[in-house]
């Protein structure tokens, strides 16, 4: 599809415009009521018109964000860099990242005959969508983060989720990818346009995957043994193949250096190299962990290949005003005492792991409370949760000596007491809650600098009040 | 008496799904046990050994199970051989689908399996076969039938007949296809079955039938309250009618 197919669309029917018109009044009713209801524009539009989204005019530019973790975030972040830069965008944060939340992003940001009120859409893409999405919205960038093993209810494996990329991407597209994945580094091989990003050896690196699964245990390309030289998290680093000598890409933006006390990196680019020297440039970074610094560069990244000069990029970063936040993270305290709540998306191993690790990073002696079974789910007396996935993440993080309790709330608990055991966390520190309210009394606040929550993005109203809960004990105490 | 020797097949690549789980747990009901982990490229020890206890496979990508299916075509005749003679070995997940004659790839391309068993695996992906089981193994005829309770997630159907042979009879769930009731198959110890994750965690009583099967009927289940409490929980929620993941 060219870009004038794609800006025009398929031809547009009296079918087309109900749909639209239909998305256009469910979108203001929402607006009325003060409901999100992200998805329900484009839901209504497909019940009228089944391939809505290859009728619907679109902006010049598309640019999609897509891949297991980060996408969220370095999604918001490419869009608030890009709106910094003075790009008329239409975004999908408030639509959603499936067919029909791209649909209802683009229903309102179309005039009454459709035609897109911007120059530009930047929106999150889920990766199981491409199949659905890309036949009829060709990217000009597609920006794959990452490839980790994920919900395996929704998502299976990972070589299911590459191969479902693969296969939609249109060779037209220009991919901006990830050197340091060997999973999806390899997407996509039509698409001949490719931009690689990667980190350079840092002081803190691992010498091989961290946590007790990984997703890339042999050679992508022979299956012959995988030789790691070094990881900065999970399976994201640098490895060669001892049988085919497959090994990472080189890079076309490379992170020379990070000051993490500064709060600055620095980034070679060596696609513009002239006479054999590559420009650097530094940025500021808001908040420093390996996965904001890997969300940040990819931003930084497609911006710089959407055309925004690298000074203008060091401008918005320095400026405050766009930058990457300790995401999912939220910290409050009461009478000195940390109150940290920490999101992962459920079922989800990797982002479980992560900010079990981040958790158990802090420093002091803590209670940490997991809030993992997905509460509304376990409401459903003929629904159940899938509980395999406790055995990928990494519980074992919960042994250290720093956690002095660990408290388990919601259904399954048995399941993860069971896990929690094998990880060899001391049964004498494990306490079982039913509700958030019963896990916020169990905490003894003696002899803790701090309360952690883990917990699944859909229990945010539960993790809450927890919180609120231990700071009242706190305050009354 | 000869320590208890487990022989944990390509873990790097059985992880999925949590199938991991289940080597987690064996080893803390057997800490005395020797667990040989054999990585994708290496000689399987129960190739040249008679003294594997037990030879335990798990799930991987469907990319992987070709290569794995690469490796062990040459070790059929073995694992039959040995699956005859009574030694334990457990397949959980897709790793069951390499027993079979052949596994057929969504374009219609016959991979040969390694034909322990008269069925056939035909990949339907992107279609996901999801939901969860209960149903009753029952060791020896005779013996007191014990409740399994497990969860789906493929892409594939089975084709053939595992009445006879199977693992398990089911009263909720589907089996080798969405029309059957018998789960998974079985030759002598040798166990195979779709459902997938940590089998044994989730099912103390069947892990308690492999402990004992594999010799080891002193040692203990690792937290066995705890496993049993989560299990029966489990085997009265599976009773549901209309029960799904």
């Amino acid at each position: 599809m060219t870009t004038q197919q794609q800006a025009t669309g398929a031809p547009r029917t009296p079918r087309f415009y109900l749909a639209l018109a239909a998305g256009k009044a469910a979108a203001a009713v929402l607006k009325l009521a003060r409901r999100r209801g992200g998805q329900v524009p484009g839901t209504v539009a497909e019940a009228i018109c089944p391939d809505f989204l290859a009728r619907i005019p679109k902006p010049e530019r598309v640019v999609f964000v897509t891949g297991t973790n980060g996408k969220t975030t370095t999604s918001n972040l490419l869009d608030d860099i890009l709106i910094e830069s003075g790009l008329d965008l239409v975004t999908n944060r408030a639509g959603g990242n499936i067919i029909t939340g791209i649909e209802s992003s683009l229903i309102k940001g179309s005039t009454v005959s459709g035609a897109p009120k911007n120059s530009v859409a930047c929106m999150e893409l889920d990766e199981l969508s491409c199949r659905r999405v890309l036949p009829h919205m060709t990217p000009d960038i597609l920006l794959a983060v990452n490839l980790y093993r994920d919900n395996f209810t929704r998502n299976a494996n990972p070589d299911y989720i590459f191969s479902v990329i693969d296969a939609s991407v249109p060779a037209s597209t220009h991919l901006v990818l990830n050197a340091d994945d060997l999973i999806s580094c390899r997407l996509a091989p039509q698409a001949h346009r490719r931009t690689y990003f990667s980190i350079d050896r840092l002081p803190d690196d691992l010498e091989g995957p961290e946590g007790i699964v990984c997703d890339l245990t042999a050679c992508p390309e022979c299956g012959g043994h995988l030789e790691y030289d070094w990881c900065h998290l999970r399976h994201l680093g640098h490895a060669h193949c001892t049988s085919c000598g497959f090994t990472n890409p080189e890079p076309d933006y490379l992170v020379t250096h990070v000051d993490k006390r500064a709060l600055e990196f620095t980034v070679r680019e060596v696609c513009h190299a002239r006479d054999g020297k590559a420009p650097e440039y530094t940025y500021r970074i808001g908040a420093y962990s390996i996965t904001n610094l890997y969300n940040l560069v990819a931003a930084l990244v497609t911006a710089r290949e959407l055309g925004i000069a690298a000074e203008e990029l060091q401008r918005i970063l320095a400026s405050g005003k766009v930058n990457v936040t300790a995401a999912r993270f939220s910290e409050t305290s009461a009478r000195e005492m940390r109150l940290v709540n920490s999101a992962s998306k459920g079922e989800n191993s990797t982002a479980t792991s992560t900010a079990l690790a981040t958790i158990c990073g802090e420093p002091g002696r803590k209670a940490v409370v997991l809030m993992l079974a997905d509460y509304y789910l376990a409401t459903n007396p003929k629904k159940t949760e899938y509980i395999g996935w406790y055995y990928q993440a990494d519980f074992e993080h919960l042994a250290g000596e720093d956690v002095k309790q660990v408290v388990v709330q919601g259904a399954n608990s048995d399941d993860l007491l069971l896990r929690l055991l094998l990880a060899g966390v001391d049964p004498a520190r494990i306490k079982l809650a039913e509700t958030e309210t019963d896990a916020a009394d169990l905490i003894d606040l003696e002899g803790i600098d701090g309360v952690f929550c883990a917990y699944d993005i859909f229990n945010g109203e539960q993790a809450d009040r927890f919180r609120d809960r231990v700071a009242q004990r706190i305050e009354q105490a | 008496m000869a320590r208890t020797t487990i022989e944990v097949l390509y873990p790097e690549f059985g992880n999925q799904a949590g199938d991991n789980g289940n080597a987690m747990y064996l080893r803390a009901c057997l800490p005395e046990a020797e667990f040989i982990e054999t990585p994708f490229g290496s000689a399987p020890a129960f190739s040249t050994r008679d003294d594997i206890d037990l030879v335990l496979l798990c799930g991987m990508t469907e990319r992987q199970q070709e290569r794995v299916l690469d490796e062990l075509r040459p070790l059929a005749g073995r694992i039959a051989s040995l699956a005859d003679a009574g030694t334990p070995m457990l397949f959980t997940g897709n790793a069951a689908e390499l027993l079979g004659r052949a596994i057929v790839r969504p374009d219609g391309l016959e991979v040969e399996a390694l034909g322990l068993f008269d069925i056939v695996t035909r990949q339907l992906t992107p279609k996901r076969f999801t939901g969860v089981g209960l149903g009753t193994f029952t060791p020896s005829p005779g013996d007191n039938p014990i409740d399994i309770v497990g969860f789906k997630m493929q892409f594939t159907q089975m084709e053939g007949d595992n009445s006879d042979v199977c693992f398990c009879k089911l009263r909720q769930g589907f089996g080798l296809n969405e029309r059957s009731s018998f789960e998974g198959l079985r030759r002598g110890n040798l166990i195979a079955t779709w459902f997938l994750g940590p089998l044994l965690p989730v099912n103390p009583p069947f892990t308690r039938w492999l402990l004992d099967t594999m010799g080891e009927a002193d040692a203990e289940l690792a937290y066995a309250d705890v496993a049993l409490r989560a299990y029966r929980q489990r085997v009265k929620d599976f009773a549901t009618p209309g029960m799904d993941i």
